[in-house]
């Protein structure tokens, strides 16, 4: 292409008379601008000032906000800087009122960090208890009130709730102002308290490690049992909407992810107003009694409190969350380093082959399942620490090839019940007999291996185990199996429709160049 | 003379830009709920139609072809944007009930369409003429609307209650479907009234009865000849 036959006349005349159009226009615009935006910005500061004059009648301010800061609390919605140098105006909107519905409040306060005055621009509570005080009367309620003191202004034994959010909501404006400090959460029990209340629930002396995950919401703490026994979880709701509802909760959690005990700390509902009757004690207790046993899959399909519909879904979706976040840790709990737990289970194929990780998401003990490359079958490491009979654990390597039967086992750690009452431990003979015993069965025969005289519970608990290893390595192998069957259907409607499309395309051009060529 | 009123007179009913051609159906279904918002309406589509008529046609013998439509939605676009300024700083009120529709009188099919179909091939004059003739049938047919609607809907006149009607009103007229009731039964009445009235109905999509075919640059539509002497020199789609 030769370069001067774009730059002609005819190529470039658009280009001009355009731009010229377009350079017209924008001078055009720009004096209309000249003219009409100091009007305008004279207009809109009226405007703001008319609207920020509720609360600051002589201020004087710009006609945009200040910009915000990041990290604002939520409820800040827009600060207004007073130029003389009164204050402050500040926008905030809260939604932890009586029905968690939208209240707007605009509040000044001054250079010192007291509140000149404040007024409630917009209430979309549609309860509102018959006590509380009118929207638009706070102007004066809260003035001279201090970020320490504006919790305690007004005092009153009827607290009314959709004040505790209004009151929150100016916190966070002194907070944004930089006259008070981020309120960082307090529980009501301390640490050692819940520890203690802890124990008492497991219903034993154990060494319990905090490992409550960061973000979390209605978790607030989570413990490790020993080395992996379980885990107590202590979640809190404290919910301002409809009346004050509180749930405290502890549970033990088993290493199979399930509630094994439940301890109601606290369980306070609306208040009985408006003929609203509160459950019973027993309807309560039946409610949590029904949560032994669950998941995080299934604790959502408990029956809730009638009556008392928000307090107990507020502690479904706090146990909820608890046992979620277990979960992710039992997933990642191995007595046995991962590192460790790879070299091994090279060693035990005895090759140098690569791990892929496919460990299914349900599970009771198997803790991981490798998939080996070059077609070596899968290692399974199952874990179990129970504390019936005893501390009693295993953790055991299984190389198991592809047809689902054991090549090697790898007996990691075997520790049955202590010796005591006359009980005398089976010997290591026997047990790395029992151990060799296992090549060669699948998840059918390992039902019928003889458990170890002295250890039938840990055998028991190891030959479950083992089973639910094998199980999942044969669900694998299934799963793969057709997996590639709607892939190769996806693959061959693509390739069909493209063809299609091809031909549709083409058939008509070698028609008419056929018709025409005669 | 007689020409020139033409050119205005008959973009007010024979093609009515909302009630004949259909264009701008979007602002009308939207601004026709209360008269005021439709007056506003109606006179910032007027200003902005005479103005980018009379500024399209100035450059036409300038605008190429291949860059026409680009350079007319400037034109458009800087009037629309000059009224909005002009409005904002003068008639804030006006300016916050409009809303966005202000800022859609860019893309009103009305002004890319007389600018394309009229203002590209006549003078400053006539064009002008088209634009405030197609502006007042806007307008008309906007007060129309709105005037039903408000004083059937809400039972107000201009937001002047009106009082044996307040208690009487048909609230569903100022809605959506309302809008939608009152612009048919409107376009039903001006068929069956207006000056193309009794005229057989199109049986087909050719230039036989189309109200266009006299500014259309189309050349089977030549023959047809125009009725104001415009000259078509420029073959063009419709839009």
């Amino acid at each position: 292409m030769n370069i001067k036959n774009i730059f002609t006349k005819k190529n470039l005349t658009p280009l001009i008379v355009l731009s010229a159009i377009c350079l017209s226009v924008a001078v055009i615009l720009g004096l209309v601008n000249l003219v009409a935006a100091p009007i305008i910005e004279e207009r809109n500061a009226a405007a703001v000032k008319e609207s920020l004059s509720i609360v600051m009648p002589d201020g004087e301010f710009n006609s945009t906000p200040d910009e915000m800061k990041s990290g604002a609390p939520e409820t800040v919605k827009s600060v207004y800087t007073e130029k003389t140098g009164k204050g402050y105006v500040v926008t905030l909107v809260t939604t932890k009122g009586y029905t968690g519905k939208e209240i707007g409040i605009t509040v000044a306060i001054n250079t010192d960090g007291e509140i000149i005055k404040t007024v409630i621009t917009k209430n979309e509570e549609s309860i509102v208890p018959s006590d509380m005080k009118p929207m638009g009367t706070y102007g004066d309620a809260y003035t001279d009130a201090t970020a320490d003191n504006v919790v305690d202004v007004v005092t009153g034994a009827t607290v009314k709730y959709s004040e505790s959010a209004i009151k929150n909501a100016l916190y966070d404006a002194f907070v944004y102002l930089g006259f008070a400090e981020e309120k960082k959460e307090e529980l009501p029990r301390t640490d050692a308290e819940i520890i203690s209340l802890s124990l008492e629930l497991i219903g034993k002396e154990a060494a319990l490690t905090d490992v409550t995950p960061e973000e979390t919401e209605l978790v607030k703490r989570i413990y490790r049992i020993g080395s992996g026994e379980g885990y107590v979880a202590y979640a809190l709701v404290i919910s301002a909407n409809y009346g004050t509802v509180e749930s405290e909760t502890l549970i033990h959690v088993g290493s199979d992810g399930k509630i094994k005990n439940v301890n109601k700390l606290v369980w306070k509902t609306s208040d009985a107003m408006y003929g609203y009757v509160p459950p019973t004690e027993d309807v309560v207790n039946s409610f949590y009694g029904n949560l032994v046993g669950k998941n995080s899959s299934d604790i959502k399909d408990v029956d809730l409190v009638a009556n008392a519909t928000n307090t107990s879904t507020n502690v479904v979706n706090s146990l909820t969350e608890a046992l979620v976040e277990i979960d992710t840790l039992i997933k990642n709990d191995l007595p046995t380093g991962e590192e460790e737990i790879i070299s091994l289970s090279r060693e035990l194929i005895g090759k140098d082959v690569e791990l892929t990780d496919v460990t299914p998401v349900e599970r009771n003990y198997v803790r991981r399942v490798y998939r080996a490359s070059g077609n070596n079958g899968y290692i399974v490491y199952a874990v179990v620490i129970s504390k019936n009979y005893g501390t009693v654990e295993t953790e055991t390597l299984l190389h198991v090839d592809n047809d689902g039967s054991i090549v090697n086992a790898k007996k990691l750690t075997w520790k049955t019940s202590d010796a005591m009452y006359g009980y005398v431990p089976p010997t290591e003979e026997t047990v790395n007999a029992f151990y060799e015993t296992l090549p060669g069965k699948n998840s059918d025969s390992i039902k019928g291996v003889d458990l170890v005289a002295n250890a039938t519970n840990t055998s028991t608990s190891l030959v479950a185990s083992i089973s639910e290893g094998l199980l999942a390595v044969e669900r694998i192998e299934s799963d793969a199996s057709v997996n590639y069957l709607p892939r190769i259907v996806g693959i061959s409607v693509l390739a069909a429709s493209l063809i299609a499309f091809a031909v549709c395309k083409a058939l008509p051009v070698i028609i008419e160049k056929r018709r025409k060529n005669g | 003379m007689n020409k020139k009123l033409a050119i205005f007179l008959k973009g007010l009913i024979a093609e009515n830009p909302v009630l004949v051609l259909v264009l701008g159906t979007c602002p009308t279904l939207a601004q026709t709920g209360s008269v005021i918002a439709a007056l506003s309406m109606g006179i910032a589509a007027t200003i902005v139609l005479v103005c980018s008529n009379a500024a399209i046609s100035l450059l036409r013998k300038v605008i190429p072809d291949t860059v026409r439509i680009p350079c007319y939605i400037v034109v458009i676009a800087s009037f629309v944007t000059v009224v909005q300024l002009l409005m904002q700083a003068y008639l804030p009120d006006l300016y916050a009930m409009m809303g966005v529709y202000l800022a859609l009188i860019v893309v009103n099919c009305i002004i890319l369409g007389r600018a394309e179909m009229f203002a590209s091939k006549n003078n400053v004059v006539d064009s002008a003429l088209d634009g405030l003739g197609m502006g007042v049938g806007f307008l008309i047919a906007l007060l129309a609307m709105a005037t039903v609607r408000e004083v059937l809907g809400a039972g107000s006149f201009a937001g002047m209650e009106i009082p044996f009607l307040v208690n009487y009103k048909i609230p569903i007229l100022v809605q959506a479907p309302g809008g939608f009731l009152v612009f048919g039964v409107l376009i039903a009445v001006i068929n069956k009234i207006g000056p193309k009235a009794g005229e057989s109905k199109r049986k087909n999509f050719s230039c036989e009865g189309c109200p266009s075919a006299s500014v259309c640059g189309k050349s089977s539509c030549s023959e047809k000849g125009d009725e104001s002497g415009v000259t078509n020199n420029v073959v063009s789609e419709e839009i």
